[in-house]
Order: C-alpha cells, then sequence, then structure tokens
C-alpha cells in the first residue's frame, strides 16, 4: 500500500470516527430535539436592568459592580420565550470571581409570583451556558430572566448578552466547532498555556481527535483480525497513520489561528520602529508617560520610587525607566518606607490612587504618610514624575 | 535595518557554535543524520560560548563593545574557512541536494517537500513574531529582559537584588533571578544590532526552536530511520503548540532548556556508547547549558542518568533503568511531600496532578503527544524494551516523575507563579518525549511490517530504486530488520554538509 493511499484510508478512518464520537456527544447532550424549530434568541445589554448593583454602560456592554457595603449583583430583563422551545441559556459574561456564587433567574407566566434560581458554573472568570430543559421550574413561558452573583468582586462585571438556546444537534456541533476555530491571540500567559481556541470549551478538540483515532485504529484491527484481506497494513503502521492525519487536523486548526495572528501583528507593528511599535503596544500610554519622564531624568541611572495600584504598571514602569535604579514592589501596592527616600531620588507615579502633590507648598505625600518636599518635574494624564528635595 | 541586524546575531552565533563543534567532531557527516545533529547542537553551543566570552571579559575588566563581543564571530569564521576549505561547495551542493529530496521517490518526495514546507512556514512565523513585538511574557521583561537592558547599558554584569535586600547600590530584583545566560544573549543582540531594541532582543529564540527539529532529524536518522521518518518526527517535534508559543514570544527560559536537555540526551547517549571524544564534548556543553541556562535546570538531571546507565551497561539496561526510574518516581514523592521548594515562598497549592493530566491532554498545550505517548507506552512495550530505546525510554519516565514533582510541590513557583509552573515544566521536557514517541513509533511500524506484512515491503522496494540517504516512508521501511544494538545505524552516510 502506498503511502498516498495509506493515507487517505487513515483520514476517512478517523472521520468516520470523529462522526461517531461526536453523535454520542449529541445523544448525550442535546436536551430536546435533535433538530428544533426554533432559533437562538440574544438580548443584548441595553434590554437589561440592574436591581442590586452599580451599573454602568460601555459600548456593547454593560458593567457592573457591588453597591458601597455590599457584595452582589443582579441584573434582570424581560424575555418571551417558550421554555419547550428554548434548554438552554448562556450568558456572555467576564469578569467573574472563580469563587463566586452565581444563580440564574427566572420567572415563568404560569407562576410568576415565584422566582425561579438555579445555580450556574463558573469557568476562567466566565459563565459556562446551562441547560434547564430538565428543570421543572423551567415550565410555560419565560417571562424574566436575570442573573445573580454573589462573593468578592473587586472588578467591575461585563455582561455583554444572554441567548436562549434550542440546543438542537446543529447548533451544539456548531458551538463545539466555533468554540475549537475561536481566535486565541497572545497574551502574557500565552507561555503557560494555550486553551486551543476558546477559553472555555465543552469538548476539547484533542479529546475528540483521540476519541476518533482509538474508534478507527480500534474497528481497523478488528476487520484486520476476523476479516484479514491479503497486503493489508499491519495495524501499527494503520495506528501511526491515523496518529499523523489526527496531528496534521489538529496542527492545521493551530496554524490557522498563526496566520490570524500574524495578520494581528503585522496590522500593529508592521513599518514601526522601536518606539512606534511600544506607542502601538497594549501599553502604549505608559510607555509614552515613561518615555517623557526619561527626558526629565539625568543621563546617568537614577534611584526612582515607582508606585503604581496595579502590579503590572509597577514593573513594566521600572522596566522602561532602565537604566536608572527602579525600586518597586511586585506583590503589593506599598509605598517605599521613608527611611529608604534621599534627597535627589524620584518617585513616578501611574494610576495610583492616594498620591497628592501641592505645587504651591511644593510638597508631595502618599498613603497618609508624611509630606515630601519635591518638585513635579512632569504631570501629564495619569501620570507624574517628582524630584524630592 | 534592526530586524536584520538580529539576524545577523543569530547567525553569527550559529557561526560561532558550529566553530566550536567543528573543532571537537570534524567528520560529522561520515554517518546518516551526523550533519543535522552537528547543525543542531550548534546553535545552542555558540549561545554559552558567546555568553561564555562576554563574562570572561567582563571578569577582565573589559566593557563589552560590539568589536570585542564580535571578536569570536572572526575566530570561527578563520576556523570554519579552514576547516571546510576545498570541500564547502561540494557540501553545500549535497545539502541542498538532501534538502530538496532528490533521492527520494514519487509520493515519498512529495511528502518529504510538505513537511519540509510545513516546518519552514512555522519557522516563519515565530522568527516574525519574535522580531516585532515588544516582550510579552512576564518572566521575559521582568527577568530576562531587565538585567540585559541594564547590563547593556552599563556595559557589565551589575548585581539584581531581592527587594528586601535593595538599598540603591544594587538594582532591585522582581522575581528570583535566573542564571546569567539569557539576559547576556540579549547582551549580545544588543551589541550586534547597536542598541537595546527590546522589539527584536528576543530573536534568539526562534533559533533555538530550530535545533530542536534539527536534533530531532538527526537523532532518528542516527537510530537507522529514513530521512522521511525522521523529518515526520522532527515535524512531531516542531509543531508543538506551547513550544511554538516559547519561540515567537521569546525570553523565558523553559525553551533554551528544552533544548539543551534534547541535547544532552542525545549526546550523552552518544557518549556512553561510543566513548568518542566529540560526543562526550558536545555532552557535557549540553548539561552545561541546562545547568546556565535556568534555575531549574538542575531538577533535571536525573532524566540523563538512564540514558547513561543503559549504554553503559547494555546487558543490564532493563534492570537499571527500571530501578533509575523507581528510584526518580521514590525521590519525587518524597520532595513533594516534604516540598523544600517551598521555604520562603508565600504559601499556596501546588498546580496539582489533575492540572498537569488537563495541560497534557485537552488543552491546546501539545496537540495529541499525551495520548501519543501513553498509546505507545502500553501498546508497543517490545519496542521501548529494546536495548536500543530503553534508555530514552528511562529517560522519560524520570522526565515524567519531575513533572509530576513540579506539579505536586513548590518546585518551580519560585520564580514563576502556580499556573505558568506546569506550562514551563512541560515545555522543557515536550521535545524530547516527541523524540521517544517519534522513535519508537517508527521501530513499532518497522517491526510491525517486518512480521506481518514483508510483501508490501518487497513490492515498495520494487517500486523505489534505491537511494543514499533516503529510507522510505514507514510502511518501506521493514526492509531494516530490528537490531537489539544501542545504535543500529543501517543507512549510509548523510549527504549533508559537514
Amino acid at each position: 500500500m502506498t503511502i498516498r493511499r495509506t493515507l487517505v484510508h487513515a483520514a476517512v478512518s478517523l472521520a468516520i470516527g470523529a462522526i461517531v464520537v461526536i453523535a454520542g456527544y449529541l445523544a448525550a447532550n442535546v436536551p430536546g430535539a435533535w433538530f428544533p424549530s426554533a432559533t437562538p434568541k440574544a438580548f443584548d445589554a441595553a434590554q437589561m436592568a440592574v436591581s442590586r448593583g452599580r451599573p454602568q454602560a460601555v459600548p456593547g456592554a454593560l458593567q457592573v459592580v457591588p453597591a458601597p457595603g455590599e457584595d452582589a449583583i443582579v441584573v434582570v430583563l424581560k424575555a418571551d420565550l417558550r421554555s419547550t422551545d428554548y434548554a438552554g441559556i448562556e450568558w456572555q459574561v467576564a469578569g467573574i470571581p472563580a469563587d463566586a456564587d452565581v444563580r440564574l433567574i427566572w420567572r415563568t407566566s404560569y407562576r410568576p409570583e415565584r422566582l425561579n434560581l438555579a445555580t450556574m458554573t463558573v469557568d476562567d472568570g466566565r459563565l459556562r451556558p446551562i441547560v434547564m430543559s430538565d428543570d421543572p421550574e423551567w415550565i410555560g413561558t419565560i417571562v424574566g430572566l436575570g442573573f445573580a452573583v454573589r462573593g468578592s468582586i473587586r472588578a467591575p462585571i461585563e455582561i455583554r448578552s444572554v441567548t436562549a438556546r434550542p440546543l438542537g444537534a446543529i447548533e451544539l456541533v456548531r458551538n463545539r466547532a466555533g468554540e475549537w476555530l475561536a481566535f486565541e491571540g497572545w497574551r502574557a500567559t500565552s507561555v503557560e498555556t494555550l486553551a486551543g481556541g476558546a477559553d472555555v470549551q465543552d469538548l476539547p478538540l484533542p479529546a475528540v481527535l483521540a476519541m476518533a483515532a482509538l474508534i478507527a485504529v480500534g474497528a481497523y484491527a478488528l476487520k484486520r483480525r476476523f476479516l484479514p484481506a491479503p497486503g493489508s497494513l499491519p495495524w501499527p503502521a494503520f495506528a501511526i497513520a491515523v496518529l499523523a492525519v489526527a496531528w496534521l487536523v489538529i496542527d492545521l486548526r493551530f496554524a490557522w489561528n498563526a496566520a490570524r495572528q500574524s495578520l494581528l501583528t503585522a496590522r500593529t507593528y508592521a513599518g514601526t520602529d522601536w518606539r512606534e511599535a511600544h506607542l502601538a503596544a497594549e501599553d502604549g500610554e505608559l510607555f509614552r508617560l515613561v518615555d517623557e519622564a526619561r527626558a526629565k531624568m539625568p543621563a546617568t541611572p537614577a534611584r526612582v520610587f515607582v508606585l503604581a495600584d496595579a502590579p503590572y504598571f509597577r514593573a513594566r514602569s521600572a522596566y522602561y525607566l532602565y537604566p536608572h535604579n527602579a525600586w518597586f514592589d511586585l506583590y503589593r501596592d506599598v509605598a517605599p518606607e521613608t527611611g529608604k527616600l534621599q534627597t535627589g531620588d524620584y518617585v513616578f507615579a501611574f494610576r495610583r490612587r492616594g498620591l497628592q502633590y501641592s505645587p504651591t507648598a511644593g510638597l508631595v505625600r502618599w498613603d497618609g504618610g508624611p509630606e515630601l518636599a519635591a518638585e513635579a518635574v512632569m504631570t501629564r494624564g495619569e501620570g507624574a514624575l517628582f524630584l524630592l528635595k | 535595518m534592526t530586524s536584520i541586524l538580529a539576524v545577523a546575531s543569530l547567525l553569527c552565533t550559529l557561526a560561532v557554535g558550529r566553530a566550536a563543534v567543528a573543532l571537537a567532531w570534524r567528520e560529522p557527516s561520515r554517518e546518516a543524520g551526523g550533519a543535522a545533529l552537528a547543525w543542531g547542537i550548534a546553535y545552542p553551543v555558540g549561545v554559552l560560548v558567546v555568553g561564555a566570552w562576554l563574562r570572561a571579559l567582563s571578569a577582565l575588566g573589559v566593557a563589552w563593545s560590539a568589536p570585542v563581543a564580535l571578536a569570536p564571530i572572526v575566530f570561527a569564521l578563520g576556523i570554519l574557512a579552514w576547516l571546510w576549505r576545498g570541500s564547502a561547495i561540494d557540501g553545500a551542493r549535497r545539502a541542498a541536494r538532501a534538502i530538496a529530496g532528490a533521492d527520494l521517490a514519487g509520493g515519498a518526495r512529495v511528502a518529504w517537500l510538505a513537511l519540509l514546507g510545513w516546518l519552514a512556514l512555522r519557522f516563519a512565523f515565530v522568527l516574525t513574531e519574535s522580531l516585532a513585538r515588544p516582550p510579552l511574557p512576564w518572566e521575559a521583561w521582568l527577568d530576562t529582559a531587565a538585567r540585559g537592558s541594564v547590563w547593556h547599558a552599563l556595559r557589565s554584569p551589575v548585581p539584581f537584588v531581592p527587594a528586601a535586600q535593595w538599598d540603591g547600590a544594587a538594582y532591585l530584583a522582581a522575581l528570583p533571578q535566573g542564571h546569567a545566560l539569557l539576559p547576556l544573549l540579549d547582551v549580545f543582540t544588543g551589541l550586534v544590532v547597536g542598541r537595546f531594541d527590546d522589539t527584536v532582543i528576543h530573536a534568539p529564540w526562534p533559533m533555538f526552536w530550530l535545533a530542536q527539529v534539527l536534533l530531532a532529524y538527526g537523532a532518528m536518522r542516527v537510530a537507522g530511520a529514513g530521512a522521511l521518518a525522521a523529518l515526520a518526527g522532527a515535524t512531531l517535534t516542531g509543531t508543538l503548540p506551547l513550544a511554538n508559543a516559547h519561540a515567537a514570544l521569546g525570553g523565558t527560559a523553559a525553551l533554551p532548556l528544552a533544548t539543551y536537555l534534547l541535547a544532552a540526551a542525545i549526546f550523552a547517549g552518544r557518549a556512553a556508547s561510543t566513548r568518542a571524544l566529540a560526543d562526550a564534548l558536545l555532552a557535557a556543553a549540553s548539561v552545561a547549558g541546562v545547568l546556565w541556562v535556568s534555575r531549574a535546570g538542575v531538577l533535571w538531571l536525573p532524566v540523563l542518568m538512564p540514558i547513561v546507565a543503559a549504554a553503559v551497561r547494555p546487558a543490564q539496561a532493563m534492570r537499571v533503568v527500571g530501578g533509575l526510574v523507581a528510584a526518580a518516581v521514590v525521590a519525587a514523592s518524597a520532595l513533594a511531600r516534604t516540598d523544600p521548594f517551598a521555604k520562603g515562598l508565600p504559601a499556596a497549592p501546588p498546580p496539582g496532578a489533575g492540572a498537569l493530566a488537563e495541560q497534557l491532554l485537552l488543552l491546546g498545550n501539545w496537540h495529541l503527544l499525551g495520548y501519543a505517548a501513553i498509546a505507545l507506552a502500553a501498546l508497543a512495550w517490545r519496542q521501548w524494551r529494546t536495548p536500543a530505546l530503553i534508555g530514552l525510554s528511562g529517560a522519560v519516565g524520570a522526565g515524567i516523575a519531575v513533572l509530576a514533582l513540579f506539579a505536586t510541590s513548590s518546585a518551580g513557583r519560585a520564580t514563576i507563579g502556580p499556573t505558568g509552573v506546569l506550562g514551563h515544566a512541560t515545555t522543557a521536557l515536550a521535545p524530547l518525549v516527541a523524540l521517544w514517541v517519534a522513535l519508537v513509533a517508527w521501530a513499532w511500524v518497522r517491526d510491525a511490517i517486518a512480521r506481518d506484512a514483508p510483501e508490501a515491503l518487497a513490492a515498495e522496494s520494487a517500486a523505489t530504486p534505491p537511494a543514499p540517504d533516503a529510507a522510505p516512508a514507514p510502511v518501506a521501511e521493514a526492509s531494516q530488520p530490528h537490531s537489539p544494538a544501542p545504535r543500529p545505524s543501517p543507512s549510509p552516510p548523510d549527504p549533508g554538509p559537514r
């Protein structure tokens, strides 16, 4: 058997195995009809109301934080959904703490006075879709939907939309394929882990291909055992051919993602020099401020204390300030001990609350500490550079 | 222009490394895969030479500058010109012929060119990414480029100290520092480029990727695999997604560590069986790289012990390697239980074995490598226990014990958060596992065809003319009967360059 025929045979077998795996997945996960007549129904952030928490509208989303002294938020909206048509609810939400208690809320026309609750699962800051068709209270017409979050919510929770889904077979397949092909751009954590598509996946592609390969090889081995054909390939050779094809399939997905990343990189950085590339990067605003600050500092390395609320900005400011000798605390948002400070030292601050400067008196202080004589060498936007006197 | 100079710095380092390798190993192309191994180890060795040179200069009180930093390159080019006098053009011709797959026929040649094109695309991707953006991973700028930029600006490796010891005299190290090799490499790139341009400073990382691919190809050829099977094995190594991410983003120690570990495994095995000085020197250089490139390097050294033991004691290889793997498992369990690595760190739970399994089997980090390794361990047990593979199998076993240690203790957490520990640790081991998977798979197929379908082999042999460097695809490789020798080398010499 030639290489080409072996690979084609392996590819067809793998495809059949994948169909079997996906069919099994659908059999276990389609809650109602495989081919429902209803189509998904989406509600955007503009249709939502916040009954607990402080809302802030941002383009295309709603950001909510708990009201002062509270630890919960509740978002609601009016709906008109036949429960028999819509088996699942999917919230497009980001920023939910991992340990938060999240509940889906709904009211029905059948018992409008009753507020129903179901526990939702948080995965990597997002909410997993919830299947409601098995819930006895998911009945009649759903007239109101919402969700409640309770926990240590420090950053705003961003709600983009909610979609009621019939969860038919085609929709589930489309969703899973969408998860596999979702663009995964570079992040600082891309050297730690790659999801292989969407951050949260119900059916990871490696597992599907592994099971499909197992089925394909198992079927081939059985066929060769009980229906041997002259000239057929030994099953280990066939198994490796199947592995090669499966590897090619999953690497094609990676290559597709890489091609999209290359386009994005080219759009962002092509033709830029060092300075322009930094200005085009995610923290371009910080780079611009540090660059201005450096221009006001001596050419020889000086001592500079870096203050910022976020660890990333503390560390990144220090990095941009090199070769000046920067002090910062990566892990805690703390100011330097007063004893460390000397006349001639610089203090660079970026997005730092609790920093006060009196230009008339020429005094700076932070976090209610002692006032220090200083000159504001640069103040621009959210950043400032002080020279201690 | 900056990008061109950055690429020039890569070529300079490669030339230095290749000259160093050539001094130790004069005729690598005498054996199949030797040329690929020599070129594969060249860049990692070049990095060691460049790092040592910069260290030596600072020890002698010489301020770094481009002319001084480039002195070894001039020396290296001189050595290569002398060693390759009269044979360079012939070598280049043979290399071009081998790369074009001229000795392969029909579908095998199409597959060869397709795989080569695929790898070339991947290299282009990681190289262009590494030459485009400011450093992104935390360790890349908070440790490697932070020290690199200060050292480059001050032309000297000034000390960095922990925050508690900072008094304004030395620089503050936000993370527990890695070893000096990678910041020195940043400095070298900066000196060649003419300024510390951190958008190109991590251009060397794709070269570590390339070194892995060449080493995997060479190791498979040396083990007796044909050119196409060896390239398929190298493709396995070159398409590991998380390793690709490290190559594209650069600045972290895991990928260089993986390269040195892979090289150390290959050359330690060769040195123990051939007792050749060249292999011993290259093995020693690779071990030095493992130790100098990362603080975690020392934890990976036990991985090499089964390889050496199997080569030194082939008659008792199974027993000795089994004992070493068992010892590694026991040691890893004891260390995980006592967790001496937690000293001085804030209390935090280790990632756990479940997270390790998720990383290996469910996420997009390693494609199907985890599944393939498990399947071959279960199905191809006759092959991985053979004298030719038992050492590498033991290395993978010991490597998994080390990986489990990272998953169940605070090892590695000193420099990166618990979430990143597994990603970095698996990156260090994955190329070695990929090589093992490729070798075991190749041996499994070869033996199965020799046993079950020799007629397929005969037909293939009749259809394909014998070629000097081209054992065809796995289906045709059963003509090479399985040899129990530690290093069966049935293929004729590589026609590649020296």
